[in-house]
């Protein structure tokens, strides 16, 4: 008889309860989970993916040495061997490590302490996708619960939360058809489906998110925040600064109020600012805030890894040769920071090793490939948004080989003489040294022309696309990707709905299906970071205030045609 | 059984997640089909299980029935995919799926709903707008709820 067994969902730090039937050991179908705390039942597209995840052909089941296929105790024993040369050459310091933020919050403990006890570096990233560690560092974890979106009378959302997130959206637009006085308010530079199902969206430049909420904190006259020049906020944001004041007298005058916000690929300044000034504007009105985040367990990995060492930071050693070997556990870093990490430094490596669920670009590259176990194969605790634990048993065994990261980690850390002994890990967090007032009066200043390119974001796949590009759904509903682009923008030049258009920037150009629609505004295109040609015309600059990337595309042009 | 989907245009922000919990749970077939409307809104054109249904009487394999309990089920084995169905559905809520050769339609996940849960499309939906009630209920509430996409929009463009 099959069973249904519980299970959360990883691609997005909302993590969605869900079932899956499970018949003899083979896992058959997604139930749905209506005791799930936050998402009731509800599960979104990606959610769907979750049991072709398990059962997907493609799975990387076997570890691999230069591609080649081999037992995992053999190549565990080459990796041990790369590092302890490592060491012995250059220190424990030449050794770098970087983990994703899908692994369980034990995982990231035994990466600390492997880090520490085993190699001796202190070179250990988390690969945020996006904005995430620039929003938590900005504005933390939150502290409201999903109970606290039930009958909400005013709801500020900044970023297209419902489709970056979709079963948020359940009870935010109940709690709006609950009463006629209740509110929605959004922040986006396009008309998203989030900006659709609100009362007031305000149009704003792309990275001017924090102005508005900057703008409202002024109008309240709240005390510790950076204060704006009320009229000059306005008018970059599109409205009057009456209209200002107005939002914030009725967000004062409501008794259950919940700030949203999520980011997009951009300025990590931006970012910042926006999970600072989002929590303080829920405290102004004595409500809640919540920040949503593209990884999964990015709130686990902040509390446990840290910051005290960033991705750009790890990216500078790799190419300036500081680091001799590089163990990669999760990410693709090659497609998540295209440009960043750079091919060909990844080559410049004494040695590399890589963990995937699937054999991506890095661990094709990898002298070293590992199976990794997907979050439903395994055991683990995780940290959501809303303040939720969970706690999720596997529900079915690992494939071939693969093993959760923990496991490939005391394996690791037995062959270099140092077997860990478990605990919980606690990370560091330098203190960031961003000037909120410069760069909110450089935001109000901030003007351009011609075309710029934003993030567009789908519901029916993750930001990167490295996992859900690979599934049938999407493939079968959407076998292109399309730009969407204004009408205003695509009649001055010459696209059409439907047909090719080439996008170009300083870092090369794609061509792409156009889709026209009134929910751009003049000027601006929004891309498909989750395709990786598009993504990969994004550059991703360091950012020595914020320690994280700064995502733009500059030179960006549009025409007809391939 | 007198539950239908019934879907509320102004909460459903098109994520499309009603499509994929039916494509996953119907061994990967489309049983729930989706048309754009000028990009501007996803229209899911669900079937209505009709109480005199064309689809039926347009069958010449007599492969889908009308069955006591009101669900109007395709047979696999007996479909030769002769598409007489999905011309004759005045709702568009057949159509043929040209990898397979068939036509998937929807069963009302009878193996869920008649142990009394949601319909896999109606549970997963993440906004609110897609509910599996008793159609009585909701015509006294909120009128007729059925109305085809065709007497919704002008123009349906499907969207695959």
């Amino acid at each position: 008889m099959p069973e249904t067994k519980k299970a959360s969902c990883l691609f997005c730090s909302f993590q969605c309860g869900f079932g899956l039937e499970v018949d003899r050991g083979v896992p058959v179908r997604i139930d749905l989970d209506p005791e799930a705390r936050q998402n009731r039942g509800a599960l979104c597209v990606r959610g769907h993916y979750n049991l072709e995840l398990l059962q997907h052909p493609k799975r990387f089941v076997a570890a691999t040495v230069n591609r080649r296929r081999v037992p995992l105790g053999s190549a565990l024993t080459k990796i041990a061997g790369a590092i302890a040369d490592a060491k012995a050459g250059h220190g424990g310091g030449s050794v770098g490590i970087v983990v994703g933020t899908e692994l369980s919050n034990e995982d990231y403990d035994a990466v600390v302490e492997f880090a520490s006890k085993a190699v001796g570096t202190k070179n250990v990233a988390v690969a945020y996708d996006g904005s995430d560690l620039p929003l938590l560092a900005g504005g933390g974890a939150g502290d409201a619960s999903p109970e606290d979106m039930d009958g909400a009378e005013a709801v500020v959302i900044v970023g297209d939360v419902f489709w970056g997130h979709p079963c948020v959206a359940k009870r935010i637009i109940a709690s709006r058809h609950l009463a006629l006085t209740n509110r929605i308010y959004t922040g986006n530079p396009s008309r998203t489906t989030t900006d659709w199902s609100a009362d007031r969206h305000v149009a704003v430049r792309p990275g001017g998110e924090p102005l508005v909420l900057a703008a409202l904190l002024t109008a309240m006259n709240a005390q510790g925040v950076p204060r704006v020049d009320l009229a000059k906020a306005a008018a970059a944001c599109g409205m009057g600064a009456g209209e200002v004041e107005a939002i914030a007298n009725d967000l004062k005058g409501k008794k259950k109020v919940l700030v949203l916000a999520s980011t997009r690929l951009g300025d990590s300044t931006s970012a910042y600012l926006t999970g600072m000034l989002a929590a303080k504007l829920a405290h102004a009105c004595g409500g809640k805030y919540a920040p949503l985040f593209r990884g999964g367990n990015a709130i686990g990995a902040h509390a446990r890894v840290g910051s005290a060492r960033t991705v750009p930071e790890v990216v500078k050693d790799v190419e300036g040769g500081k680091i001799k070997a590089l163990l990669v556990f999760g990410p693709d870093v090659l497609q998540l920071y295209p440009g960043a990490f750079h091919a060909d430094a990844l080559d410049g490596l004494s040695f590399l090793a890589a963990s995937a669920v699937f054999e991506n670009d890095t661990a094709k590259r990898a002298d070293v490939g590992l199976p990794q176990a997907a979050w439903t194969e395994a055991d683990g605790s995780y940290s959501a948004s809303f303040g939720i634990a969970t706690t999720v048993q596997a529900a079915v065994a690992p494939q071939g080989d693969a093993a959760p990261v923990r496991r490939l980690l005391a394996a690791l850390a037995e062959e270099l003489g140092a077997p860990l002994a478990g605990g919980e890990a606690r990370g560091e967090h330098p203190a960031w040294n961003v000037d909120a007032a410069a760069a909110l009066a450089r935001l109000a200043s901030a003007g351009g022309d011609g075309v710029s390119f934003i993030e567009g974001i789908s519901p029916i796949h993750r930001w990167d696309g490295a996992i859900t590009g690979r599934m049938a759904f999407a493939q079968s509903l959407k076998p292109y990707c399309e730009i969407w682009i204004g009408e205003k923008t695509a009649a001055r030049l010459g696209v059409h709905e439907g047909e090719s258009a080439t996008v170009a920037t300083d870092r090369g150009e794609t061509t792409i299906i156009a889709t026209v629609t009134d929910r751009m505004p003049d000027g601006l295109v929004a891309i498909p970071s989750y395709v990786p040609d598009a993504r990969s015309l994004m550059v991703w600059t360091p950012n020595a205030a914020t320690r994280w990337f700064d995502v733009a595309a500059s030179g960006a042009s549009v025409r007809a045609g391939s | 059984m007198n539950k239908r989907n019934v879907l509320d245009y102004g909460r459903c922000i098109s994520c499309k997640s009603c499509i994929a919990a039916c494509f996953y749970s119907h061994n990967q077939q489309d049983h729930l089909e989706a048309s754009s409307v000028l990009t501007n809104t996803v229209l899911q054109m669900n079937c209505r299980h009709c109480e005199q249904p064309l689809c039926e009487a347009a069958c010449p394999q007599e492969a889908i029935k009308r069955r006591d309990d009101g669900l109007v089920i395709r047979s696999n084995m007996k479909c030769s995919a002769c598409t007489s169905c999905a011309q004759a559905c005045p709702f568009g809520a057949i159509d043929l799926e040209k990898t397979r050769h068939n036509l998937p339609k929807c069963d009302l996940c009878s193996w869920r709903t008649l142990e009394g849960k949601d319909s896999m499309c109606a549970g997963t939906c993440v906004s609110g707008a897609r509910t599996f009630e008793d159609i009585g209920d909701v015509k006294a509430q909120r009128g007729n709820p059925m109305r085809g996409a065709r007497t919704v929009a002008k123009t349906v463009r499907r969207k695959r």
